[in-house]
């Protein structure tokens, strides 16, 4: 299927399209998930790096606002802030896989407690992420421990078919900090 | 005795018988004058004495005849009668008188008369002036009886008394006349003997003339013999010197003239012989003098000759320089009419830099304007660029509501699904907002780069509109400077036209001049030609002149 660009497109042909490939989504047939095994997921870049949080594990995605610093010996850790009566703990993701922090970007706020949120340089989009097979994985090798697997963009046009790391939550967070629990809402 | 002492003697001589010649004839003179003088004095005084006599006579006469001729009448009245009888009386005296006069010159001159004939009519004159006192005396009764006979009225008496004086009168004129008549005589007897004197004086004076003259010869004779003879002796010296023999024997000396002249003659053979020595050295000298002289008159030929070649190369030159002015001339009369046209089109850039620079001007303006709108733009553009911030923000907004919208929708499970389409949209939609937003973005970037570009080039334009201004202006002056030099050219050039007319002029005269040069090159080498053959003439009187140097023999 050829994708047409929507800068190609007139005002009334690219409401057509929007409305074209909502009705194809639409009308995707669940059944073919099964035969191959999709991750809906939050596609984040820090430091250059493609990370993806799966999207049931997300709370809210904001700006960076101003954080409060707290005092700590983990420097991923840079600030607090708080959203509906919660406090939550930001780490910069950037730092926590070893690379080059940012001061603003967007936090990617988590669900469970504690509460966390992840400063990413952006937030780039929601997709659907296809896992790499073992062998396929086998060459890469995860830079912290909290990367669960490797992963495509399901749509070949998406990001030039990086591969991205696929981050679970529950193994991002520090060892002093205590353990979460899966299904709190934010 | 020195010679100029018999000189002065001998001429003295002739100088005293000169003098006491003439001395001789003056006092000659001087006797025939004293003579003639004498002659005349005498005979003028008896000549005056005889008219006063006749006059007496004759006022007598002529006093009486009028009382004659009443009384004869009858008539005569008696005042007449006494006026005419005294003034009778009064010629009477006086005729008397003057007979006393010349009786005593006749005695007088009788007495010491100049010749026998002169004394004779002296004598003669003395006796006739006795007669007439004599008739005179005896007349007197008669003519005073007369009177009275008049007085009387007896005219009888009186005429006969008249008749009786009448020839009393007669004898009386005789006595006169003869009496003129021994005085002529008289007369020719003084002329006479004046001429005597003459004579005899002139002859006395040619004799003692001839006297002098003898005698002056004579002087003349001893000069002669006393100078000539000492003169002789030396002239033969002279001679002997004149022949060449300068080495013969001394003239004679002495203490007079002639022996100074001898020790001078001797003086100056001594010195011809220092002379002829000399000249037969400068004679010698003078034929190598020659010799050098002919060969300078030879090189000075030839430098005639290449001075005359000389002469010819710069008439060409001249020739040549007086074409070159006439072409400087043509071609600065040529720039003058170039440089008058320049400045005429100086002044059309004048103009037209004046307009030009009024274009600055509004060009500048105009830029100014321009940069003043283009500054309005880019506030403009600012206010878009804040726009286009508010667009993004709404646009980052959208992107992140997209993505919670789609967190949302998979936290609704299946139900969200619909949800998550129109999540996904928006999120679309949020990233085109974002795309257009930051190609607007790009483009109004480069809006404001192009207008800040503007700006500059704006900035750059009135810059350079001013420095076109200021260009323009020294345009202006440079150009009037440049018409000011043309003028100052056509100037220069019209004088150096006359200075080139005044060089034709002086070339003319340097023409003329190297005409006279040549003439007088020609007029040297003609020149330099007659003295070398004037050196070759005395180099043959050099040699003659050392033959006749060869005569002295010393």
């Amino acid at each position: 299927m050829t994708t047409i660009s929507p800068k190609m497109l007139s005002a009334a042909g690219r409401r057509h399209a929007v409305l074209a490939s909502r009705a194809r989504q639409l009308a995707r047939p669940r059944t073919m998930d099964m035969a191959v095994k999709t991750i809906n997921c939050l596609v984040c870049e820090a430091a250059g790096e493609l990370y993806a949080l799966a999207l049931l594990k997300i709370a809210k995605v904001t700006p960076t606002a101003r954080l409060a610093s707290v005092p700590a010996s983990n420097p991923a850790l840079v600030g607090v802030t708080a959203r509906a009566g919660i406090f939550y703990h930001v780490y910069d993701l950037a730092t926590l896989f070893g690379g080059r922090s940012s001061t603003d970007g967007h936090l990617v706020m988590l669900r469970g407690l504690p509460a966390m949120a992840l400063r990413v340089d952006t937030a780039i989009r929601v997709t659907d992420l296809v896992q790499l097979d073992a062998a396929e994985a086998a060459s890469l090798r995860a830079a912290h421990p909290s990367v669960a697997a490797f992963a495509r963009a399901e749509r070949e046009d998406l990001f030039g078919g990086r591969i991205i790391s696929l981050i679970d939550p529950d193994k991002l967070a520090p060892t002093n900090v205590v353990g979460r629990v899966e299904g709190d809402q934010a | 005795m020195s010679i100029s002492t018999r000189l002065f003697i001998g001429f003295g001589l002739v100088i005293a018988l000169m003098l006491g010649l003439g001395l001789y004839g003056l006092s000659q003179v001087s006797r025939v004058r004293e003579t003639m003088d004498r002659v005349v004095e005498r005979d003028f005084a008896m000549i005056n004495e005889l008219n006063a006599i006749f006059e007496g006579q004759a006022e007598a006469t002529s006093s009486t005849q009028d009382a004659v001729r009443m009384g004869m009448t009858g008539t005569a009245p008696v005042a007449d009668i006494d006026r005419a009888e005294t003034a009778y009386r009064a010629a009477i005296g006086q005729m008397q008188e003057a007979l006393r006069r010349g009786i005593l010159l006749t005695d007088e001159y009788s007495g010491a008369a100049l010749s026998a004939e002169r004394a004779a009519a002296w004598r003669r004159n003395g006796e006739l002036l006795r007669e007439m006192d004599e008739l005179i005396r005896s007349s007197g009764p008669q003519r005073e009886q007369q009177f009275r006979a008049i007085r009387a009225g007896e005219t009888v008496s009186t005429a006969m008394i008249e008749a009786n004086m009448s020839q009393r009168r007669g004898q009386f004129l005789a006595l006169i006349s003869e009496m003129r008549q021994v005085a002529n005589d008289g007369i020719a007897a003084g002329r006479d003997r004046v001429r005597a004197v003459y004579d005899e004086s002139q002859l006395s004076t040619g004799v003692v003339l001839l006297a002098a003259i003898v005698i002056a010869f004579v002087i003349i004779l001893l000069l002669r013999r006393s100078i000539v003879g000492p003169i002789q002796s030396f002239m033969l010296f002279v001679e002997r010197v004149g022949r060449g023999e300068l080495s013969g024997a001394s003239a004679a000396t002495g203490t007079d003239e002639v022996g100074r002249l001898g020790v001078t003659l001797n003086t100056m053979v001594s010195g011809l012989r220092e002379i002829a020595v000399q000249s037969r050295e400068a004679t010698n000298n003078l034929g190598a003098a020659i010799s050098e002289i002919r060969a300078s008159t030879q090189e000075q030929a030839a430098g005639v000759e290449e001075q005359l070649a000389a002469v010819q190369e710069t008439a060409a030159t001249v020739d040549e320089i007086t074409h070159a002015g006439s072409q400087v001339s043509k071609r600065a009369q040529e720039v003058i009419a170039s440089a008058q046209a320049t400045a005429q089109t100086s002044s059309e850039g004048l103009r037209a830099v004046d307009e030009t620079a009024r274009a600055m001007d509004s060009i500048r303006e105009q830029a100014e304007v321009v940069a003043q709108n283009i500054v309005a733009l880019s506030e403009k553009t600012q206010a878009i660029g804040d726009i286009i911030s508010s667009v993004n923000d709404i646009s980052e907004r959208s992107h992140l509501l997209a993505l919670n919208a789609a967190i949302e929708a998979a936290a609704a499970g299946e139900s969200g699904r619909s949800f998550s389409v129109v999540a996904s949209e928006m999120k679309v939609l949020a990233d085109q907002a974002k795309d257009a937003t930051n190609q607007v973005r790009a483009i109004l970037g480069d809006v404001q780069r192009g207008i800040n570009t503007s700006v500059m080039l704006t900035e750059e334009a009135v810059k350079r509109a001013a420095a076109g201004k200021d260009r323009t202006e020294t345009s202006q002056r440079t150009i009037a400077a440049i018409a000011h030099r043309f003028e100052e050219s056509v100037q220069t050039f019209q004088q150096i036209v006359a200075s080139t007319n005044q060089q034709q002029l002086g070339i003319e005269q340097v023409m003329s001049a190297l005409q006279n040069i040549r003439q007088a090159s020609q007029q040297t080498a003609a020149g330099t030609r007659q003295l070398n053959d004037a050196a070759g003439n005395l180099s043959g009187l050099s040699e003659q002149l050392l033959t006749l140097s060869g005569r002295y023999r010393i």
